[in-house]
């Protein structure tokens, strides 16, 4: 008797395996990450230890991971966001970096500004830049069908290239020795922290953002038209919709995104433009929206997970162990969680080859 | 049921070339096929059958492997069959040409055959594609690309395909349903020279008159259970629909009063289209009125889908004007999936693609879900939409599934132009009826209608003025009364005195 084994597309997977599944595939995740810790040489007990006190387990811990949530949520949201009109908007590291660049430009030259104008000044300018940014490359894909994967993608290696001219150039740090670090900002453009914690407000503005795009694309007539262009073009021509105008207006909002998580990097954590402002912030908001299935509000569930594991990673570092292996289990745990995403998308079906009935049999009737 | 399908004696002979057994596969809570058994012998053409969301679709899938089925057993020439495995269903000599043909334009027709296969599609390949071609009675110059191919000719390819790998258990899914009459019956002659060369054909239909022309015997289904198995001599059309709906209340023929013209609703003045290397549509002149169905017949390719569009307002002419006083118009395109039509959307989503800016639905900041979905649950009662959860994607639907939801759309509201263009391809009998009753019952309301088909019978029982389409312009004008069924038959082919 034979058996055979095959994947098939499931239609509905149940409530309950939509929540044991990823919760089986972070188990999953650690379990194997364990085995690496092990052949490492690292109790995996006392290492997970410390991931949890770094990232969950401690109150100074849990403050970190809503710290590092909040640019997370926001690239993941604009990938989410651009995926409403059927792009793909990879650019969302050039975008967070060119907004950090014109906040940093308005909270050096502007710096005059009264206080309550000057941070909403250099918000919003990021917002500004990386909907600019983003644009650059909306504007040809909207109207010659240039791959906009492509143009987003080359966009963040320029945004990377003007930075890095401005801090080492005009707008350089004289004090900071050959560090690639601009001027520190004025005081007065330093984002307030939530009472009580060191946590700046920026994880606020990210779930105020999420709420409102979620609200934009699903609920309102304009998201809806929005989604129809993405869904099928065609049938937005059908309908009279203005498809190019929609890419436009969506991928410039998603970069406005992206570009605010910028701006709000620069002014709650790192204070002045430096190389390092962005963690492949934009990339893993890709992966973020990936994980997240593209819908909104899952970006922000996905996006605390992803934060959790970076900063448990970073704990475990802090442990002495090295940062290829936290890294490597960063990534265990990415790789079981798709799979577990595979595995409700589709389900094995183990069959025997064997008919229940034998052929003659069938014949026979 | 099970008893009823005894295949008699057991003998090699006796038995089928496929037998399928007990055929059971579910979606959700709907059973798509309830233990349906299914037999074909060698060198017979046999008929599937049943109404739209019937289950045809769904076990021919699980027969080519696509869809494992919940239960059941199928074999070939007596050896079980491995199920859910393509593979496995292409090495026991199953084949299906599926509606869309899934073929690469770019591509030569050898390139497409070969593609898949060992072959590399050279000289010797094309030798034995123009050989299998010929022998199949199909006129294919095995070099020709297939995006310079009519709809006939990439049926014909998409059957050599099959033939190429030597299948011998050919499945052809509505092939007709883009076919023209003569075009239709070239393939019905093709598909006669293959079962007498001994292959086995399983085919669907919706057009019951065909089932006689080809098949010998015939399947048929009605929610998704096997209700009638047997030989077609002795059956016909209206029994057949009978067993296919379970009542005898299956539409006929629709009344056809003529319908009082008024005022001019839509004209086209010298309208130009270019085409991709013809032109689509060539100094076209043309009235549709109130109140009135103006025909237009024609073998398709000849400027149909432009037309339509140009009408609907969607293209814009190279020349020529459109004026329009209509301040609602319904299209229903001939291509519902990719026009008119968002498949990863859902059908409540879907049925409200021209109203969700209405203020019953929303104001500008918000959208009222609920409303959309009250007005889908209303839709799919009134236009009997195959489908249980009106949250289910528009893709997953059956093909009149998702023809009704295009209809149900475009036709529950008060338009003053209906572009109607093949609006019963796809859809089974009674739909079809009900399809023509509703153009009627808009075109009394005071609705002007342009109907484009290329159902001969369709347009002569519904117009009221038929105009005939060849190379893209108006070859002829026939007004009720005065409808000469041969000679538009030949002006649709380019010939008869203007
Ligand atoms: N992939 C799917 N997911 C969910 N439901 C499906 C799927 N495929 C088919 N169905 C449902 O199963 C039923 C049978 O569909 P099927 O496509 O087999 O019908 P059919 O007889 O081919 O109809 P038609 O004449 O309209 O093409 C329908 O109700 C359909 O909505
Ligand atoms: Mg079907």
């Amino acid at each position: 008797m034979a058996f055979s084994i095959r994947l098939e597309r499931r239609l509905n997977a149940p409530m309950a395996m939509r929540i044991a599944v990823p919760v089986a595939a972070v188990a999953g995740g650690l379990l194997a990450g364990g085995v690496v810790m092990a052949l490492g040489g690292h109790d995996p007990i006392d290492a997970y230890g410390s991931i949890w006190e770094g990232s969950l387990g401690s109150s100074d811990g849990f403050q970190s991971t809503l710290i590092k949530a909040c640019p997370l949520v926001l690239t993941g949201l604009a990938v989410a966001t651009a995926l409403r009109v059927g792009l793909w908007n990879i650019g969302g590291e050039g975008q967070l970096i060119v907004g950090a660049t014109a906040a940093t430009g308005v909270g050096l030259y502007a710096a005059s500004l009264p206080g309550p104008l000057l941070l909403p000044a250099m918000i919003l300018s990021g917002c500004a830049a990386g909907a600019v940014w983003a644009a650059i490359a909306a504007v040809p894909r909207a109207l010659i069908g240039l791959n906009e994967i492509i143009v987003t993608l080359f966009m963040n290696y320029i945004a990377i290239l003007l930075m890095d001219h401005l801090i080492f150039g005009p707008w350089g740090d004289p004090k900071a020795f050959g560090f690639a670090y601009s001027r520190p900002l004025p005081d007065a453009a330093v984002l307030p922290l939530l009472p009580g914690t060191y946590v700046h407000v920026g994880i606020v503005i990210a779930l105020l953002v999420a709420v409102t795009a979620w609200w934009l694309m699903e609920r309102t007539p304009w998201g809806f038209s929005v989604r129809v262009s993405g869904g099928n073009p065609r049938t937005a021509e059908y309908l009279g919709l203005r498809i190019s105008r929609r890419m436009i207006i969506v991928l410039a909002l998603s970069g406005a995104i992206a570009g605010l998580a910028g701006a709000i990097e620069l002014t709650g954590v790192t204070n002045r433009l430096q190389d390092g402002i962005s963690v492949n912030y934009g990339y893993s908001g890709v992966l973020i929206a990936f994980l997240a299935r593209g819908r909104l509000l899952g970006v922000v569930l996905a996006a605390f997970l992803f934060a959790t594991l970076v900063v448990g990673s970073y704990a475990l570092q802090t442990t002495g162990v090295a940062q290829p292996i936290a890294t490597i289990i960063q990534a265990l745990i990415i790789v079981f969680l798709l799979a577990g995403d595979a595995a409700l998308a589709f389900r094995l079906r183990i069959t025997r080859t064997r008919p229940l009935l034998e052929p003659a049999q069938a014949g026979a009737g | 049921m099970g008893a009823a399908s005894d295949p008699g004696a057991a003998s090699d002979a006796a038995r089928g070339v496929l037998e399928a057994r007990g055929i059971t596969k579910s979606f959700g809570d709907r059973l798509a096929n309830d233990h349906v058994d299914l037999t074909v012998h060698r060198g017979e053409i046999r008929a599937l059958l049943g109404e739209n969301g019937a289950g045809k679709t769904t076990l021919i899938s699980v027969l080519c492997g696509q869809y494992q089925p919940d239960g059941g057993l199928v074999t070939v020439h007596g050896r079980t069959l491995t199920l859910g495995s393509p593979r496995a269903a292409l090495q026991a000599g199953i084949g299906v040409v599926h509606q869309d043909f899934r073929l690469v334009p770019r591509f030569t027709v050898t390139e497409n055959v070969v593609l898949g296969t060992k072959a590399w599609g050279g000289p010797k390949d094309e030798d034995t594609v123009a050989a299998q071609a010929s022998a199949a009675g199909f006129r294919l110059d095995p070099r020709a690309p297939a995006w310079a191919l009519s709809v006939g000719e990439l049926q014909q390819l998409a059957i050599l395909k099959l033939l190429f790998r030597g299948l011998e258990i050919l499945i052809l899914d509505e092939p007709t349903a883009v076919l023209s009459p003569p075009q239709a019956a070239e393939l019905f002659k093709s598909m006669r020279t293959l079962a007498a060369a001994g292959k086995s054909i399983i085919f669907i239909t919706h057009r019951l008159r065909e089932v006689g022309a080809v098949a010998s015997e015939v399947t048929i289904l009605r929610q998704g259970k096997v209700v009638a198995d047997r030989a077609v001599a002795g059956l016909d059309a209206q029994q057949m629909s009978v067993l296919m709906i379970g009542s005898s209340d299956a539409g006929g023929r629709v009344e056809t009063r003529p319908g009082a013209a008024g005022d001019v609703v839509l004209r086209l003045e010298a309208v130009t289209v270019e085409g991709r290397s013809v032109r689509a549509l060539d100094d076209m002149h043309l009235e549709v009125r109130r109140g009135e169905i103006v025909g237009v017949a024609g073998i398709s390719g000849n400027g149909q889908t432009a037309l339509a569009e140009v009408a609907a307002g969607i293209i814009r002419p190279v020349s020529g004007r459109r004026e329009s006083a209509a301040a609602a118009v319904a299209y229903i395109p001939e291509d519902r999936l990719n026009r008119g039509l968002v498949g990863a959307m859902s059908v409540t989503d879907n049925l409200a693609l021209r109203r969700y800016t209405s203020r019953a639905m929303s104001h500008p900041l918000w959208i009222w879900t609920d409303r959309m979905t009250a007005l889908a649950r209303r839709l799919i009662d009134a236009f009997n939409i195959p489908v249980r959860k009106p949250s289910t994607r528009v893709a997953d639907l059956s093909g009149g599934g998702l023809q009704r939801v295009l209809l149900a759309r475009e036709l529950s509201e008060q338009p003053d132009l209906i572009i109607a263009a093949q609006p019963t391809r796809g859809l089974d009998v009674a739909s079809a009826a009900m399809v023509r009753e509703q153009l009627v019952r808009h075109r009394d309301r005071g609705a002007g209608v342009m109907l484009i088909s290329e159902d001969l019978d369709e347009v002569l029982e519904l117009s009221d003025r038929v105009l005939v389409l060849f190379k893209g312009a108006v070859v002829g004008e026939y007004s009720r009364g005065k409808l000469n069924r041969a000679e538009i038959g030949l002006r649709m082919g380019g010939e008869g005195a203007a």
